[in-house]
């Protein structure tokens, strides 16, 4: 078919837009109504069909499978740490560190909760994605906080909110790296103001959500609900860790004498080392264990979100939400920051945060390079790295959800709001001055 | 369910995996097949990067370059293209071997640069695979649409992030497999680093004396109709971007800057003797703000979505309902080659380079780019390599 790229392109891309909704609602109530709890990734992989047919694209099969190949190296990512996780679980190691953790800070909770914050960012700051923190220490850090009364709900909701920012934490934010790269500049000179952007929501976070709760556990509680660990030395189940700390340590700092091992060999060596330190483990059932549940589903919507933003750039309607964003943004410096602020997630929601970075972060990033770029683009990287908590991708917010065993998603998501708003307000101020925080915080 | 009901599952999600790859086979392997280019009168010679660097024969990393020899004295001048082929207008390259006849010195063009980065396109931007470009004689040249990088088959995975291997710059993983960010290359490097260093290899060799590296960036990047130039050589940049702007071409001047590190004009002006300069053209097809994707997009360069933005200022250039059409961007490449060798005669009078047979800007600006080519009908007399 012959499109014109005149007017009408409007009313091309708002079909296509209008089917793949319609498309999207109709499946759904589908499932409903047969009592089948359709899986979300498949509902968006037919609604992108549909919406390209209904918009005159015939079927575009090249671009529904081209598109999820954007995301075949984070799957491998959440892949290959999960199945370090798992073999560190299998083995005993989890166990026992949360058994460490908790004798050790048992009555000190500003500590523990600081050493907790410190575990939970730790995966997403090496990585670039928060699931990977769900779904690796959230594990030991959700048992922790639960032994130390902190309600499931209260739990998935740390777990979603400070995983999610720490995948903004230095040294690796992806959606930093995206929009710098769509603007031509450097990763550098980001550490400092990521750090700074990171930390004190993180902080806030982790207290409102678990102070209140926390109780002091004695060491008889603490041997009721963990068996003590059996090691032949104190450092043995951190050794999985310690070797991935130190291989990543290695990379980032002799880049030109190490060479990249890319993060899912270094998990699958971290996973290696697991097998040696506790008890036996058959890594091909542990790797096949933590393949099943939610983690499939997380994979299953990453690359289906490949295929929805294909279509979607194929179509015009990726067009349509940034220029429809530009016009809104444009009627008042209020409502750019609203945008900022909200629009970024909710896109980022449907396509998740590496896809809201590219489609909406570097035009926003372009639109205000008056201020300081590097402060910018950190601020804009806090947008869309939100949206991983935010439905219906939320794959930092899933993957909670799974690790506490809650039936539904929408209660954690209303206990993360405060968290959330903080955070991105936090992130406004800081973008409005970014002249000052620049002069602060940024070397040059 | 039942375990007939899973099995029957398991056979046809496996059926269509298996059909998805045999027609994804089917599709992408069209792309590994080299672009036809039937060399022009000026042509006297064509070898390929790897004879710069051995390594490379045999993969798709390897390109023809072109040489279009006067027989004269007078300068040597490169043109590196297709360094990021999802940027069209560097098809100027493929127009400066089809049609160029040089005067004096020498011109060498590498049409196509990272030929592996043709070999495919990146997902999630949707452009078209292949470009049909209507030629004088009412056939068909069909080129290759091409991605910013290098194709995942030749370097997989991309690193979290990209480091600059010289100077520990970092940019964004998917970075690694730009060539213009792979500069001056390695030999025991990437695969893109690899491709980079034979290009380096052949301006040292060849004794380049001016280098012009042909690009493109979307309407909402500030670096657009613009040439930059290495600081050894902003006097070239200076005469060349007053020239063309008293033909009236807008163009704007800017220094490369020296922080931004793996790109042609930077490295290449550091590490070789040669002058260096970019230039870059408005590609609404490459821009995020872009409806439909698709050639007439590439070809027209129209687009309602730019309009609407460069209403509301959110882009560098002027942008209304003509749009950038393709022979518009190629006519002011063309332009700018043009200028670029007459300001290098004025200031090395000693090493005049000039070429003829070159439309005109107007004259481009008219003229459908495939009509600037060869005719696909002399491939069959067996012109075309």
């Amino acid at each position: 078919m012959d499109f014109a790229h005149d007017e009408s392109m409007y009313r091309t891309a708002l079909v296509v837009l209008a089917a793949m909704c319609a498309s999207c609602v109709a499946i759904g109530l589908i499932g409903w109504k047969f009592k089948q709890r359709i899986p979300l990734a498949f509902n968006l992989f037919v609604s992108s069909a549909v919406g390209a047919a209904a918009g005159g694209f015939g079927l575009p099969w090249r671009h529904l499978v081209e598109g999820p190949m954007f995301y075949i190296y984070i799957n491998l990512v959440i892949f290959t740490a999960l199945i370090m996780l798992q073999v560190m679980k299998e083995s005993g190691d989890l166990e026992a560190i949360a058994w460490d953790i908790l004798t050790a800070f048992r009555a000190r909770p500003v500590l523990l909760f600081m050493l907790l914050l410190l575990m939970l960012y730790f995966p997403g700051m090496v990585t670039g994605v928060g699931a990977a923190g769900v779904l690796s220490t959230g594990v030991i850090v959700a048992v922790i906080l639960q032994a130390v009364g902190v309600p499931k709900l209260e739990t998935g909701a740390i777990l979603a909110i400070t995983t999610t920012l720490g995948a903004a934490a230095p040294p690796v934010n992806l959606p930093a790296l995206i929009i710098a790269s769509g603007i031509n500049m450097p990763f550098d000179g980001f550490n400092t103001i990521l750090t700074v952007l990171t930390v004190p929501p993180g902080i806030f976070a982790i207290f409102y959500l678990g102070r209140k709760h926390f109780r002091a556990l004695s060491p008889g509680e603490i041997a009721a609900l963990l068996p003590r660990p059996e090691r032949r030395f104190l450092l043995q189940p951190y050794l999985p860790i310690l070797s991935i700390v130190v291989i990543f340590g290695l990379i980032g700092a002799f880049p030109r004498h190490m060479p990249d091992l890319v993060s899912p060999l270094v998990f699958m060596i971290g996973a290696l080392v697991g097998l040696f330190t506790g008890k036996r483990v058959n890594i091909f059932l542990a790797a096949s264990r933590c393949m099943s549940g939610r983690l499939f589903g997380v994979v299953a919507v990453f690359f289906v979100v490949g295929a929805v933003v294909q279509i979607m750039t194929l179509t015009g309607v990726k067009g349509l939400l940034v220029i429809t964003t530009f016009e809104i943004s444009g009627l008042s410096p209020v409502l750019l920051y609203v945008a900022l602020g909200l629009g970024i997630p909710l896109l980022g929601g449907l396509i998740t945060h590496l896809g809201a970075a590219a489609v909406l972060g570097v035009p926003f990033a372009l639109a205000i390079l008056t201020s300081n770029t590097i402060v910018v683009v950190s601020c804009i990287s806090i947008f869309c790295i939100m949206s991983q908590i935010v439905p219906p991708s939320a794959l930092g917010g899933f993957s909670s959800q799974d690790v506490v065993k809650l039936p539904a998603y929408g209660p954690i998501f209303k206990r993360c709001l405060v968290p959330f708003f903080a955070a991105t307000i936090y992130a406004l101020v800081v973008l409005y001055f970014a002249k000052q925080f620049a002069a602060w915080f940024v070397p040059y | 369910m039942s375990a007939r009901f899973h099995m029957f599952t398991a056979l046809a999600v496996s059926a269509l995996v298996a059909l998805t790859i045999i027609l994804g086979y089917i599709s992408f392997s069209r792309m590994w097949e080299y672009d036809l280019i039937i060399p022009g009168p000026g042509v006297t010679e064509v070898k390929w990067l790897s004879d710069y660097f051995p390594p490379l024969k045999g993969t798709l990393g390897d390109s023809r370059v072109f040489f279009l020899d006067s027989g004269r004295p007078g300068a040597t001048v490169s043109i590196t293209a297709g360094i990021h082929p999802d940027e069209h207008a560097t098809m100027a390259g493929l127009v400066m071997v089809e049609r160029a006849r040089p005067r004096t010195g020498r011109l060498i063009v590498i049409p196509q640069c990272n030929n592996s980065a043709y070999t495919h396109s990146f997902p999630q931007e949707a452009t078209p695979q292949f470009i049909h470009l209507r030629d004088a004689e009412g056939g068909v040249r069909k080129i290759r649409g091409g991605a910013r990088g290098t194709n995942s088959i030749h370097f997989w995975p991309d690193p979290e992030v990209f480091i600059h291997y010289f100077t520990g710059q970092k940019l964004s993983g998917e970075e690694v497999r730009n060539i213009n960010r792979a500069f001056p290359g390695r030999p025991e490097g990437t695969f893109t680093e690899r491709v980079a260093y034979a290009i380096t290899r052949m301006v040292l060799q060849e004794k380049v004396d001016l280098n012009i590296d042909l690009h493109e960036a979307w309407p909402e990047y500030p670096f657009i109709n613009a040439m930059g130039v290495h600081e050894k050589n902003a006097d070239l940049g200076t005469i060349a971007a007053l020239d063309l702007n008293m033909q009236g071409v807008d163009i704007r001047l800017e220094m490369s800057p020296p922080k931004f590190r793996g790109l042609t004009y930077r490295e290449l002006g550091d590490h070789t003797p040669a002058w260096t300069v970019l230039l870059e053209t408005p590609n609404p097809t490459s821009g995020r703000i872009r409806g439909i994707t698709d050639e007439k997009l590439i070809i027209e360069g129209r687009d309602a979505f730019y309009v609407r933005a460069a209403q509301l200022g959110r882009t560098f250039v002027p942008f209304d309902e003509r749009g950038w059409p393709l022979s518009v961007r190629v006519a002011r490449h063309l332009a700018s080659l043009q200028a670029l060798m007459a300001a290098y005669t004025e200031l090395n009078p000693d090493k005049p380079i000039s070429v003829d047979d070159i439309p005109d800007y107007e004259e481009a600006c008219r003229t459908p780019v495939g009509e600037l080519l060869n005719p696909a009908s002399q491939a069959a007399k067996g012109g075309g390599l």
